[in-house]
């Protein structure tokens, strides 16, 4: 199965001409990225079902002990700062997936662009008559889009679910900071 | 028969009329005259009868004669007609047999033209140029190819087999792409591939004349990695070597593809220019925003801890010279354009740290913008060419039918070149302005993480602003 599928993409690259080189870097460091986005949603999660502080709430916490003054308004300032910090944490690298989910399907059509001027290119020597030279441009031009695609729609999918996790995240991190702020404020 | 009755007749009157004159001489005389008459009459009558018999004789032999020749005459005529029919019959029997002879003729003519195309075209009759001669010989109008012929034929073609088994290593004369006859080393694979090598180093493949006596060079040269390979083979270091199983089209198809980058800049038409015109623009602002930026540094962390420490010391001119030591950080220069109004009052500070941070951000974010516009700017321009050479070639379908794909197909190929260039521009620019957007957010998110936590500084350093100006003033 994992052999097939294996031999599957090779013949693909064989066959995709250049531009499958750039799609399947691409979607390497997409994936890659997914996963760690993933990885470190599931680490968050975990905590915030297990432990009594999770990770970014302890983080802001230790750090605004550390800031703290008694004027109430530079605290809300030093608060924010915090809170901003943690929340490009949680939006990192989602837009770079969503860059490259938003390119792949670009580079594919520009291989479809590349196989069709060969393929035409051919049609000027050989005439309609040779299907075989042929199909080399056309099957380029399919295989490059529909790599594009099939790179692009899960990095799409992914970073808008990555995109609204990482919205919810930022969210708690502002609920958290203004509950910590009432708190510290209530207890002065 | 009639005169001699006519005859007796007379002589029967006139002895009447003698008798009239003396009847008893006449008597007697004519007695007498009787008898004779009678025996005459009789003898005639004997002749008579014999003439009539003989008559009857002759008449019996003629009639049996036709008889004869009636009998002979139907017998000629059978055997005319059976010979008639017999020659009809082998008639047939010839044309059948001609035309047989004719079939056979026309195989052996066409099989022989065949083999002439195919050895025409065989990269093994140049090594034997024997083949020819023997080929035009059975060729020759008005005679008949026999079985020598055939043998002949079926020999060149057993012969064909056996060169196309072998590989040849040698020094041949050919005609090099300039149309020079040139001396070199050659290979040949059987009779799929001929490489020559000349002597200094020039590499290429040979077709055969049309002519069938000699060898061609191929317009366009192999790529250095075929080159290697064919070099290494040449000088015995490998046995790979490339194979051209299409009997040269792929050859010829390879010398028309090799295009120049010019040419397929020169082939996208007047939109090429404004796209490279655009690309051109895009990398000189990414050069530059590289540059510029990589010059700012984001993590002005470890200087934080010392302009704090400065900061909560209160030693605002040293502060200051820090900052302006370590100018190349934006933070630091915000800083700096904050530290201006230490001591002033909280709002005064704040609006100071925003205009640095105003000043500083269109420096960080200066042509991203563009770079932007450019990005999207570069396909539509493509596209815009791309149709321009679509109208182009339905203008020459209009004029010459769809007859010939080639025309069209010319047209398309150079419509889309521009399509292509316009993506090969934008989606690297897209990329690199990502990765600058990205650099710019990290150092105004540093800017705004540090000049937060400076103010808290100074605002720590509230209680004492008097104090402090008062130090700063005397330092």
């Amino acid at each position: 199965m994992l052999h097939n599928l294996l031999e599957k993409w090779f013949f693909h690259i064989q066959n995709g001409g250049e531009i499958i080189i750039p799609i399947f870097l691409l979607s390497i460091i997409m994936w890659t990225l997914i996963f760690i986005k993933i990885s470190f949603f599931l680490r968050v999660k975990k905590s915030e079902n297990t432990a009594k502080y999770v990770g970014w709430q302890r983080e802001i916490h230790s750090q605004y002990q550390q800031q703290r003054s008694s004027n109430a308004e530079l605290n809300k300032k030093t608060l924010d700062s915090i809170q901003s910090a943690q929340q490009a944490k949680s939006m990192r690298y989602i837009r770079t997936i969503m860059v490259l989910a938003a390119l792949a399907p670009l580079l594919g059509l520009l291989g479809t662009v590349t196989g069709m001027i060969s393929t035409f290119d051919v049609i000027a020597i050989s005439g309609t008559g040779n299907a075989r030279a042929l199909a080399s441009g056309i099957s380029e031009a399919l295989i490059t889009t529909q790599s594009g695609l099939i790179a692009a729609v899960p990095g799409m999918l992914f970073g808008s679910i990555l995109y609204s996790r990482a919205n919810k995240l930022s969210k708690r991190i502002e609920i958290f900071c203004i509950g910590l702020q009432h708190g510290t404020t209530s207890e002065e | 028969m009639k005169k001699t009755i006519f005859a007796l007749f007379a002589v029967l009157i006139l002895a009447t009329s003698v008798q009239a004159v003396n009847t008893n001489t006449v008597s007697r005389v004519v007695a007498g005259n009787l008898s004779t008459v009678k025996q005459e009459a009789r003898q005639t009558e004997l002749t008579i009868a014999e003439q009539q018999k003989e008559i009857q004789q002759e008449s019996a032999t003629l009639k049996k004669s036709i008889a004869g020749k009636k009998k002979e005459f139907q017998t000629l005529k059978a055997q005319y007609e059976a010979l008639l029919a017999e020659e009809k019959k082998l008639k047939d029997e010839l044309a059948e047999q001609a035309h047989e002879l004719k079939t056979i003729d026309g195989a052996i003519r066409t099989s022989a033209k065949q083999a002439g195309d195919y050895f025409n075209e065989s990269l093994t009759t140049p090594d034997h140029p024997e083949r020819l001669p023997v080929l035009e010989a059975i060729l020759k109008p008005n005679i008949f190819p026999g079985m020598e012929s055939i043998k002949q034929l079926l020999n060149l073609y057993l012969d064909e087999m056996y060169t196309g088994g072998e590989i040849v290593h040698k020094n041949s004369e050919f005609i090099a792409k300039d149309g020079q006859a040139r001396n070199g080393e050659t290979i040949r694979i059987g009779t799929f591939t001929t490489v020559f090598r000349t002597p200094d180093g020039e590499l290429g493949f040979l077709r055969p004349d049309s002519g069938g006596g000699g060898l061609t060079a191929v317009a366009g040269k192999p790529g250095w990695m075929l080159s290697r390979t064919i070099n290494d083979f040449f000088d015995g270091k490998s046995n790979l070597f490339p194979v051209d199983i299409s009997n040269g089209a792929a050859l010829q198809r390879l010398a028309q593809t090799q295009k120049s980058f010019t040419e397929w800049l020169a082939a996208g038409g007047i939109l090429v220019w404004p796209i490279l015109l655009v690309g051109l623009i895009a990398a000189l602002i990414i050069i530059e925003r590289f540059i510029s930026l990589s010059r700012i540094r984001a993590n002005s962390g470890k200087n934080m801890g010392r302009i704090i420490e400065l900061v909560s010391g209160g030693k605002w001119s040293e502060c200051r010279e820090f900052c302006l030591q370590k100018s190349s950080f934006p933070t630091c220069r915000v800083i700096n354009h904050t530290l201006k109004y230490a001591g002033t009052s909280k709002e005064i500070l704040e609006n100071a740290f925003q205009e640095g941070l105003l000043k500083e951000l269109p420096l960080l974010e200066r042509f991203l913008p563009t770079l932007n516009v450019l990005a999207a700017v570069a396909p539509l321009l493509g596209l815009l060419g791309t149709v321009t050479g679509m109208i182009n070639t339905f203008q020459i379908i209009t004029i010459y039918g769809t007859g010939d794909p080639r025309m069209m197909s010319g047209g398309i190929s150079e419509a889309l070149v521009t399509t292509q260039l316009g993506l090969a521009v934008a989606v690297p620019i897209m990329l690199l302005h990502h990765i600058l957007d990205r650099r710019v957010d990290k150092i105004v998110g540093d800017m705004e993480e540090k000049g937060a936590s400076i103010a808290v500084a100074l605002m720590k350093k509230e209680p004492a602003t008097e104090k402090g100006t008062v130090y700063g003033d005397a330092a």
